[in-house]
């Protein structure tokens, strides 16, 4: 009993399953999908980049595997084409016209200097909108194993943040930018969920401000290249921060790795005069998907279904291209 | 045993995330599912499952339910190749209704070719009723900008040399007295080039009146231009472009890169059969005027030794007709009972036209608010350097008040030039 009790004293702790994403797309197909996605566009005028940007991202998703269950992806091009549709049908288009009517009535110059800024103004916080909104439409549609994913943030609290941090970001010279992407980080993650699950990000804001501040100081000298090591550093710093239940994760990206990553798919993009864009998108994922180790695995049995969160459309993103998922 | 037609795989309910264990089989067009837990069942029809998100992924088979997050995975091969052999019979005939996403893109991506396939092609005649409502000042105000973006508000100005060129003006408009509003104004500039503003001015400019051999040449230039200001290549242009750029741009949102230089591409059809149209009513004011076109001839000879051979290929891209093409159309042209555009003083006059200005340069400018001065009843002999005349003007015959509508226009142009503000260049 005593030799029992010692022996099971003196085992070793195992240690924490590790897990991994696995990516099963094929670049042949990948690049199928965007040629054939590049010639439709352009012969319909662009309506059917809906469509293939639909494409794009359900092939992303369906070939990302994690415990052999592929990730899905749940849009619609009719998603994004309607809810387009209706962004022109209520904002642009009346804008568009108030904007002509104006310039037509009133030749006068403060009226031609100042309706264009208004009108700047405007689209950009509709732009700030429309961002989150094409986030928390990507998270909704985002599934894996049937439960979806979703991004609870209200637009309200996105788009104060925003500004905030525009606005001191521009008085400090862009010394705040770590507190501010703290704060982003801070808002988006802690409202992320799986089903009813939901992510928690608990970040130290200082592994961010001295390295920033770093690479801030060498960006005269490095042409703004220095900030891809704190990039890297703030890739690592989002992975190792961030837990869903005892789920948690490690990126182990470098900065030599990231830029390397840029500047060869920068080339690749520049020499077939974007053709290759597949294969650039399609490194990004697997460098991401190399580089990332997922240690223990939450209580799936404690995750439920989600309650129906708001039904964002991609639509206004799309349209003011303000979608930057996989860079399509 | 299970049969080819039944194996086992899982089922996810979009409750939670665990997979139940099932027994699936296929009847004809539906799927049996079974939990092996519970023993409980249930059907799926084929009309009742999503297939714009159901398909074969590594082996196995993913189908997705329409009514909300439920999914079936056949793992077993032999399962996977009945359903999908089963599958493709049933969307053979099922076509669109198993397809909405698809049959909306057709819709949605033929209405978009259809309307503006329609408009790119309907333009040109859209905007002739269009073109005569615009008011004179937005026709100014056009034409400003124009001068400004080229840089050629910068006017030459002597009165025997305005006197000669509206007597030109008036010799190559003999029969079309709607033309007779049309002010030529020499401009300062390097370019040669002659061109028609908005507000039907013609700017030509010091370069092209100093290059120019003879008065014929001059003249051919200017029946090109009035040629535009004839059919309002510029402000239809203008009008067209802007129409179709701004409703492409306001389509396609951020996606409109590609489409802008397809549409720009697109537009040098339309801006070659303006410039052949121009080509065309220059040589009639010319035969009304009895000038020769082989003076133009000779300009676009000196113009295609410059630019070069252009190719099968690149003339698809090009604004205007191969300018080899425009000298051998000229040079063929026969006009009957031809005489010199004007005389030795008038000639003198204009090629001196700008060498005057630059004693003055800058003091005249011109815009919206300029406005010719009338000449003196005889500016010949107020310049100094009159001479003795050696070319005779001839006497025209009287013409009819105005030219017939289909020698006006006689053909239907198509689209504009690239820049909504670019004036029609030679």
């Amino acid at each position: 009993m005593a030799d029992t009790l010692a022996t099971l004293a003196a085992a070793p702790e195992a240690p924490p399953a590790i897990h991994k994403l696995r990516y099963t797309g094929a670049g042949s197909k990948l690049f199928g999908i965007w040629i054939s996605n590049w010639f439709l566009t352009i012969v319909t005028l662009s309506v059917y980049h809906f469509w293939g940007k639909t494409k794009i991202r359900r092939y992303f998703h369906e070939n990302v595997l994690f415990q052999e269950e592929p990730f899905a992806y749940l849009g619609t091009g009719r998603e994004l084409f309607i809810s387009a549709l209706k962004f022109f049908a209520i904002f642009v288009l009346p804008l568009g016209l108030v904007l002509i009517a104006v310039t037509f009535l009133f030749q006068n110059k403060t009226v031609l200097i100042v309706v264009p800024i208004f009108y700047a103004v405007v689209f950009y916080c509709l732009k700030l909108y429309a961002q989150l909104s094409g986030m928390r439409y990507r998270a909704n549609r985002m599934s894996w194993r049937g439960i979806r994913f979703a991004l609870k943030v209200r637009k309200s609290e996105y788009l104060k943040l925003l500004i905030t941090i525009f606005v001191l970001n521009l008085v400090t010279l862009g010394l705040y930018r770590p507190y501010g992407e703290y704060r982003m980080l801070n808002l988006l993650l802690n409202n992320l969920a799986y089903g009813n699950q939901h992510f928690t990000y608990q970040g130290d804001k200082r592994e961010l401000t001295s390295r920033y501040w770093l690479n801030w100081l060498l960006v005269p000298f490095t042409l703004g290249l220095s900030l891809m090591w704190y990039r890297a550093r703030l890739q690592r710093h989002i992975a190792k921060s961030t837990r869903l239940g005892a789920m948690e994760f490690r990126y182990n990206i470098t900065g030599g790795q990231l830029f390397w990553l840029s500047f060869s798919n920068a080339l690749m993009v520049l020499f077939s005069f974007g053709l290759l864009g597949a294969y650039a998108l399609q490194r990004r994922l697997q460098l991401f998907i190399d580089t990332l180790k997922i240690r223990n695995l939450p209580d799936f049995k404690a995750i439920k279904k989600a309650e129906k969160s708001a039904d964002d459309q991609g639509g206004a993103a799309d349209y003011l291209g303000a979608d930057e998922d996989f860079g399509f | 045993m299970l049969t080819a037609a039944e194996s086992n795989g899982h089922f996810l309910d979009g409750e939670t995330p665990n997979p139940i264990p099932v027994r699936i089989s296929l009847l004809e067009t539906s799927l049996r599912i079974v939990n092996l837990g519970t023993q409980k069942s249930l059907t799926w029809d084929f009309a009742s499952i999503d297939w714009e998100h159901s398909r074969p992924l590594n082996g196995h088979l993913r189908l997705k339910h329409k009514d909300g997050d439920h999914w079936l995975v056949a793992t077993a091969p032999a399962l996977v190749a009945e359903i999908e052999t089963e599958r493709k019979h049933w969307l053979k005939r099922h076509f669109w209704s198993a397809r909405p996403d698809a049959k909306l893109a057709l819709q949605a991506c033929l209405a978009t070719v259809l309307l503006f396939g329609g408009l790119w092609l309907g333009w040109p005649v859209l905007t002739k009723p269009v073109a005569r409502i615009i008011p004179q000042t937005t026709r100014d105000n056009l034409a400003s900008a124009a001068q400004g973006m080229m840089g050629m508000s910068d006017a030459c100005y002597s009165p025997a040399g305005d006197a000669a060129l509206q007597r030109l003006t008036q010799r190559l408009t003999v029969k079309r007295p709607d033309l007779r509003r049309i002010k030529v104004i020499a401009v300062e500039s390097n370019m040669v080039n002659a061109l028609t503003l908005a507000n039907d001015s013609i700017l030509v400019t010091s370069a092209i009146l100093q290059q120019a051999d003879s008065p014929d040449e001059l003249a051919g230039v200017l029946a090109h231009e009035f040629g535009h200001v004839a059919h309002q290549h510029v402000l239809r242009g203008f009008i067209g472009q802007a129409t179709v750029g701004v409703m492409l741009s306001l389509v396609t949102g951020a996606h409109g890169t590609e489409i802008e230089y397809i549409n720009r591409f697109a537009g040098t059809a339309h801006t070659r059969a303006f410039e052949a149209e121009a080509d065309q009513t220059g040589i009639v004011l010319l035969r009304d005027a009895r000038i020769s076109s082989h003076g133009l001839a000779a300009f676009f000879g000196r113009m295609a030794k410059m630019e070069g051979v252009s190719t099968r290929f690149t003339k698809y891209f090009a604004t205007h007709p191969p300018t080899a093409e425009r000298e051998q159309l000229m040079q063929q042209t026969d006009i009957a009972g031809a005489t010199p555009a004007m005389d030795l003083r008038d000639w003198r006059a204009i090629k001196e036209m700008c060498k005057d200005n630059k004693k003055d340069a800058g003091e005249t400018r011109i815009g919206p608010s300029y406005r010719r001065e009338e000449p003196a009843d005889d500016p010949v002999n107020e310049t100094p350097e009159a001479a003795e005349p050696e070319i005779i003007m001839p006497d025209p015959e009287p013409a009819p008040d105005v030219m017939p509508d289909d020698e006006m226009a006689p053909e239907e142009p198509t689209m504009p030039p690239a820049d909504p503000d670019k004036p029609r260049d030679l």
